[in-house]
């Protein structure tokens, strides 16, 4: 198995939170978003006593960072701009694999309609870097600002992120004579608090009348080529980092002591 | 129609602005000159909501590496242009960070040669320069 962890750590020198993170779930790529922290100071933290091989994969990117224990030339950047990274990962006895990580503008930066279009041309770069490598065994992290169900992730133009694998194992729909392909969105499945898990990976509320409250901003999807490498179980918003809780006395993300968004573990199976 | 009156204007000239996709097309191809086609400077059609958006690529075909640099947003009229940048690679105030309006083809020019020198421009071309150079030897 891979481990995946994704977090958006605000710009804030989390240095600790993000090593223990590390070794409780034995991660293997270290995605994060308002990486704040020096490079040096992460990567000594991260290989200290127990925890070794971390090493950064460089690129271009300003927003998303991403720490691993494969070599970066396992991990080269094949499309980035200032909001994405598309990695391709060559590691020794897989198949190549689409790592895409993305940190989208902000609601107080962009209004719905500018995260639309960011969506579907966020759509058109992934398809665009899977041209490039020549396949679609792809898997999509990141702060994408919007929830799962709204128009930029939901529609076919955008992301076109479906709640089932099943829908997503048709690999694609027709609309209009125009093929567009999926990608299966399992965050759908964590909303709420049935599972006495943090009901989203992003809380926010206003004195107005339509709120959310839990947002569920940092997501994952994967195209129907790498659904049976998925383990759905394995998925997860953390709110412990192993010693101590993310979360502040009322059950929200701790914006004080750790970052307002809580982290994403999956894994990927070899 | 030889009695009918013509209302038109006696001068049907366009003005002589370049739509600003052209000034783009070119750079890209100036770009490719200078580094013998290793590096191609793209310009692709994106979503927008203008009535034309662009955004200007640098990519490295047989690497293949690929960076979408910036974004360009105009009218029919094609000035004032917005550009959409990362705030590294030119100077604004933090409340408009990252974008800009530009009122005519001297500025958008300005804005250019600007972004292409940045800091992280020239570290691009020099790291895919370096990393092609790599790859033939």
């Amino acid at each position: 198995m891979i481990t995946f962890l994704f977090w958006n750590i605000g710009g804030r020198d989390l240095t600790e939170r993000v090593r223990r993170l590390a070794r409780t779930h034995r991660v293997d790529v270290l995605i994060l978003c308002e990486c704040g922290m020096a490079m040096e100071k992460l990567l000594s933290a991260l290989n200290s006593a127990g925890g070794s091989g971390y090493l950064y994969s460089r690129g271009l990117c300003q927003r998303v960072t991403i720490v691993s224990r494969f070599a970066p030339e396992l991990m080269t950047p094949i499309k980035e701009s200032d909001y994405l990274t598309v990695r391709n990962m060559r590691l020794p006895g897989m198949q190549d694999l689409l790592l895409a990580a993305a940190h989208m503008p902000s609601k107080r930066e962009w209004s719905d309609a500018d995260q639309v279009f960011g969506c579907v041309s966020l759509a058109e770069d992934v398809l665009h870097a899977e041209r490039l490598a020549g396949h679609s065994r792809t898997l999509l992290v990141g702060d994408l600002n919007m929830n799962p169900f709204e128009d930029g992730i939901v529609s076919a133009k955008g992301l076109h992120g479906v709640m089932t694998q099943q829908i997503a194992g048709r690999r694609s729909r027709i609309i209009k004579g125009k093929k567009y392909d999926f990608f299966y969105n399992p965050m759908w499945g964590l909303f709420g608090d049935r599972n006495q898990r943090p009901a989203g990976t992003y809380y926010y509320t206003k004195s107005v009348p339509k709120a959310y409250f839990w947002n569920m901003f940092d997501q994952v999807m994967v195209r129907p080529d790498l659904l049976e490498r998925f383990p759905q179980n394995e998925l997860a918003i953390l709110d412990h980092d192993g010693m101590e809780t993310l979360l502040d006395a009322s059950g929200k993300p701790d914006g004080r002591k750790s970052s307002d968004h809580l982290p994403v573990k999956f894994q990927l199976s070899v | 129609m030889e009695n009918s009156k013509d209302l038109w204007p006696k001068d049907l000239k366009l003005i002589d602005v370049r739509p600003p996709v052209a000034v783009l097309q070119e750079q890209g191809a100036i770009l490719a000159r200078r580094t013998k086609n290793l590096l191609r400077g793209r310009v692709d059609q994106i979503p927008g909501k203008k009535a034309f958006n662009f955004k200007f690529v640098i990519e490295a075909p047989t690497l293949p590496y690929e960076y979408d640099l910036f974004s360009i947003h105009y009218d029919i009229e094609m000035y004032p242009l917005s550009v959409r940048f990362e705030p590294s690679l030119y100077p604004t105030s933090p409340k408009r960070a990252g974008m800009k309006e530009l009122g005519s083809e001297d500025e958008f020019t300005q804005f250019l040669q600007k972004v292409f020198n940045s800091e992280k421009t020239r570290k691009l071309i020099t790291a895919l320069l370096q990393l092609l150079e790599r790859k033939t030897v």
